[in-house]
């Protein structure tokens, strides 16, 4: 068995996921890169007697790094060296993406060049003369329509195959004088020597600070040699050999309207724009909901009639499995359609291309809350799952920005706490309850706002980020590929949350059952909750809502099943012993807003790198909770 | 292409109106968008732009997304009713009928549309 | 210099040549990664509802960018060129961006397609001092944007 590495490199949205997907099928492992939260997606492929590990790096523009995922990328290729790299480029655009190939091919590794969306060249009337193309650069080309599937052994046939080595006319006289003193000082040291020597010269000259750091660490100094105006001039040269050699190997139409512009013109209408922004978000938003209640439905009663037969199983044990772990699974379980469908409708956004174009129409009003359109991202997916958005901000490009959007996420009103509201809103508010949860979650959409500004007063940022998207032709999502997504995501929060979630229903058991024959108002759970209650006593929050909100900041779902616990299942009817609407409503505000779960505390400490902010987000969530619930309740009474 | 177009205004039109009266009024912001994208685009394709063809394209691919969520969502609370009363109840009946029509209609346009764009090119 | 203008105040449909920017270095090395280099064209396709930001495109790529950002990058308007964004000189009049009802008003100020017409004042966010029939006269900046020009 040979072992061989490749790593898949290119611009975001050119169809490396589906590539990716294409070669490792359900072999695929997703982890971090080390130190950092951003995703390292490996696989494995098996071909002929070749054991091929297949790396999946972040999608960039260029190897300059200035942002983490540009970093990781020209890391990974200058440090660990893969066998082959994979340059998946999208046939519609060459000359962008032939500017990262250059690039690559400058680092001295075997590259493959992955010409991909030949479908849609096409569709476009777009003619490449891929031999031309091969030649001129030097390396392999491929032609892939990657959703279609691909064929494996032409793409390791090229992987495999020695390039003849080709001399590369790309930087004019000037420039490649100016490079070779710094050149000469590189080959004369030792300790460079495993660095590519090109790759390793054009970044001195453009004073890379990373490449400087490896000169220093050498226990070098830097030579005193300045090409003036490097980048630019090397960017330039870059782009006229790139364009000598498009304008010989592509013949495309005169420039046309495609359906994408066609498509933008409406989407991005200054007058419906707005309002087809509101409708998609409606309909996701909807279609998730909807969709996955019959389904959470059916697991809920399916774990019901399994916990009445556990009871079958006499004293202590029967009800430890019966009302604790049985009751404890189904309700991480009855979740799951929920979580699906969220990702599901999140994945299609994305994949769509939609996702840049809400990411443009909301920029104004984020700007307005010092965000940026693309912080309305992760604040969308906290609506989700707040510990996982919160890993998706690492795209963000300014440190406090990123900040900023990791602490207001929890104020998204997450899909954990949504059994809290309609479970309240089943008890108290009838035919309004749908009403009741869009108000909440309107409400959360207004807090998280408002924190991003008063965050950043606090803060002090003064930095500005700029908005740079891009907005990718519009795509129909493929099923494979979405599949994939939706279930990668699904298994993570399952993984994240489910343990939590099991645990602590064993607690609640636990003390809600200990000492051991006792009744709930004498349980241990029940003097936590009597200790603590009068505190929230002001508010009408008597020991019972207390224990569930305690429990509840350890992850949102138990909440309710803590009070099902008092209720003995027949939650509907407890509630009204328990609370009236006023002080329902308070405490749907309340959930709202009060702290991070453990899970979300969790990853913020990740992100942040310190506890300083999970324990800040705890006590700042508590007071405003408080202070809301407290206010909302005074002006109800006056009102009602 | 412009008769077509009134039809549609008038199609969605018609559902926002009785989506509203069935108090469904988020779902009547959507169908309302839709008639407006039909309505913005008709001026277009009166003035000869090629923008008329834009707002009809999308029109009827956002009416197709519309339709297929709105039957979804309306059979998912129907079960939804179903395992949990055991009723099965499936309305409101004239909403989804009309969203029926609506997406046999929409499907024949886009596909119009497309040979129609083709050919534009 | 003549004809150089910032590129936020270009309306949409305005081709332009990229001449250079006032960037921070990471900016402008992004934005070089995607193409945008001097010499090269841009085309503004898109401003959002609120005005910001605005979607341009360089070869065969869309990207959005923000007025902060904009206005820091100098361009130079190709012709047929928005009068709003052209410098002082003489120019014909080529077309209209807008409806049968803008045509005749504009065309009581003495602005017709295949007419001349001067601008006396520099391009800004402000009115537009044009001499037209004989006539100095103000338009203001929106009605400039649905003038298309080209240089005598």
């Amino acid at each position: 068995m040979k072992e061989i590495t490749i790593a898949l490199m290119g611009n975001p949205n050119v169809g490396k996921t589906s590539l990716f997907n294409a070669l490792t099928g359900t072999h695929q492992y997703v982890a971090n890169w080390p130190g950092v939260t951003v995703e390292k997606k490996t696989g494995v492929l098996k071909w002929k007697d070749y054991n091929v590990n297949v790396v999946d790096l972040p999608g960039i523009y260029t190897l300059n790094a200035k942002s983490i995922d540009e970093q990781i990328a020209r890391d990974y290729l200058v440090n660990e060296k893969p066998d082959v790299i994979f340059n998946i480029i999208d046939g519609t655009n060459l000359r962008r993406n032939l500017y990262l190939t250059i690039q690559i091919i400058e680092t001295g590794v075997k590259t493959v060049l992955v010409l991909n969306q030949m479908d849609e060249v096409k569709n476009l009337d777009i003619k490449i003369d891929t031999r031309e193309l091969s030649k001129r650069l030097g390396i392999q080309v491929v032609e892939t329509i990657a959703t279609k599937g691909i064929n494996v052994d032409d793409l390791m046939k090229s992987a495999l195959t020695q390039d003849e080595k080709i001399k590369y006319m790309i930087y004019p006289m000037d420039l490649e004088n100016e490079f070779s003193s710094i050149q000469t000082f590189i080959q004369k040291n030792e300790n460079l020597r495993s660095f590519s020597l090109r790759w390793l010269t054009i970044s001195l000259s453009e004073k890379d600070p990373y490449a400087m750091s490896i000169i220093e660490k050498a226990g070098l100094s830097l030579p005193d040699i300045s090409v003036h105006d490097a980048s630019l001039r090397i960017a330039k040269a870059r782009y006229d050999f790139i364009d000598s050699i498009v304008k010989q190997i592509e013949i495309r139409p005169k420039e046309m309207w495609t359906l994408t512009d066609a498509l933008d013109h409406v989407f991005t209408h200054k007058i419906l724009g707005i309002p087809i922004f509101i409708s998609i978000m409606w309909m996701i938003f909807e279609f998730t909901f909807s969709i996955s209640a019959p389904l959470s439905d059916l697991l809920s009663k399916g774990f019901d009639v399994l916990g009445t037969y556990a009871h079958a199983i006499p004293g202590w044990a029967g009800s430890f499995i019966g009302d604790g772990l049985i009751s404890g699974v189904g309700s991480v379980l009855t979740f799951v359609p929920l979580i699906f469908f969220l990702f599901f409708s999140m994945g299609i956004l994305e994949d769509s291309g939609y996702m840049s174009r809400a990411a443009f129409l909301i920029d104004r009003i984020m700007h307005r809350f010092k965000l940026s359109g693309r912080a309305f991202i992760p604040l969308l997916l906290g609506f989700g799952c707040n510990a996982s958005a919160i890993m998706t901000t690492r795209t963000l490009e300014g440190e406090k920005e990123r900040l900023v959007s990791v602490l207001i996420n929890p104020f998204a009103t997450c899909s954990a706490r949504l059994p809290i509201y309609v479970v309240l809103s089943a008890a108290f508010f009838g035919s309004f309850g749908g009403f009741a949860i869009f108000s909440i979650y309107l409400i959360s959409i207004f807090v998280a706002l408002t924190m991003a500004v008063v965050f950043n007063f606090i803060l002090k940022n003064k930095e500005n980020s700029p908005f740079i998207i891009e907005m990718p032709r519009y795509k129909l999502p493929t099923a494979k590929g979405l599949g994939i997504y939706t279930w990668s995501r699904g298994k993570h929060f399952l993984k994240k949350a489910g343990g939590i979630i099991l645990g602590a229903t064993a607690v609640v058991w636990l003390l809600s059952n200990l000492p051991p024959n006792s009744s709930i108002g004498n349980s241990f759970a029940a003097q936590i909750g009597k200790t603590i209650s009068p505190i929230l006593a002001p508010l009408g929050f008597d020991w019972h809502v207390t224990l569930s909100l305690i429990f509840g900041g350890v992850a949102k779902e138990v909440t309710v099943t803590t009070l099902g616990t008092f209720a003995n299942g027949n939650i509907e009817s407890f509630l009204p012993t328990i609370l009236n609407p006023v002080t329902a409503y308070a405490l749907m505000l309340f959930a709202l807003l009060y702290i991070p779960c453990a899970a979300t505390q969790a990853t913020m400490k990740m992100e942040t790198g310190s506890y300083k902010w999970p324990i800040f987000s705890v006590i700042w969530g508590l007071s405003l909770a408080y202070i809301t619930a407290f206010v909302f309740e005074k002006i109800a009474y006056l009102v009602i | 292409m412009f008769k077509l177009m009134i039809l549609a205004s008038f199609g969605y039109a018609v559902l926002t109106i009785f989506m509203v009266l069935s108090r469904d009024y988020m779902d009547a912001f959507v169908a309302l968008t839709i008639t407006l994208i039909f309505i913005f685009g008709l001026s277009d394709v009166f003035n000869n732009k090629k923008s008329g063809i834009a707002h009809a394209m999308t029109g009827s691919i956002m009416g197709l997304i519309f339709e297929v969520y709105y039957v979804i969502a309306l059979l998912a609370s129907a079960f939804d009713n179903l395992i949990n009363n055991g009723t099965f109840e499936f309305k409101p009946f004239l909403n989804f009928f009309i969203a029926m029509v609506l997406f046999i209609f929409s499907l024949y346009l886009f596909f119009h549309l497309r040979v129609e764009f083709k050919n534009k090119k | 210099m003549v004809g150089i203008i910032s590129l936020d105040i270009c309306p949409e449909n305005t081709r332009c040549i990229l001449i250079e920017s006032d960037l921070s270095d990471s900016l402008k090395s992004k934005l070089m990664s995607l193409g945008w280099l001097p010499g090269r064209e841009i085309k503004v396709i898109r401003r959002a509802p609120f005005g910001d930001p605005t979607i341009y495109l360089v070869d065969s790529t869309e990207i959005s960018l923000r007025q902060d950002e904009s206005k820091m990058i100098k361009v130079e308007p190709l012709y047929p060129a928005p009068l709003s964004v052209v410098p002082k000189g003489t120019y014909v009049v080529l077309n209209f961006t807008a409806g049968k009802f803008f045509s005749d008003k504009v065309r009581n100020l003495g602005i017709e397609i295949g007419k001349e017409i001067q601008v006396l004042s520099d391009p800004s966010n402000c009115k537009i001092l044009i001499l037209a029939n004989g006539k100095k006269f103000l338009i203001g900046h929106g009605m400039g944007q649905k003038i298309l020009v080209k240089v005598v």
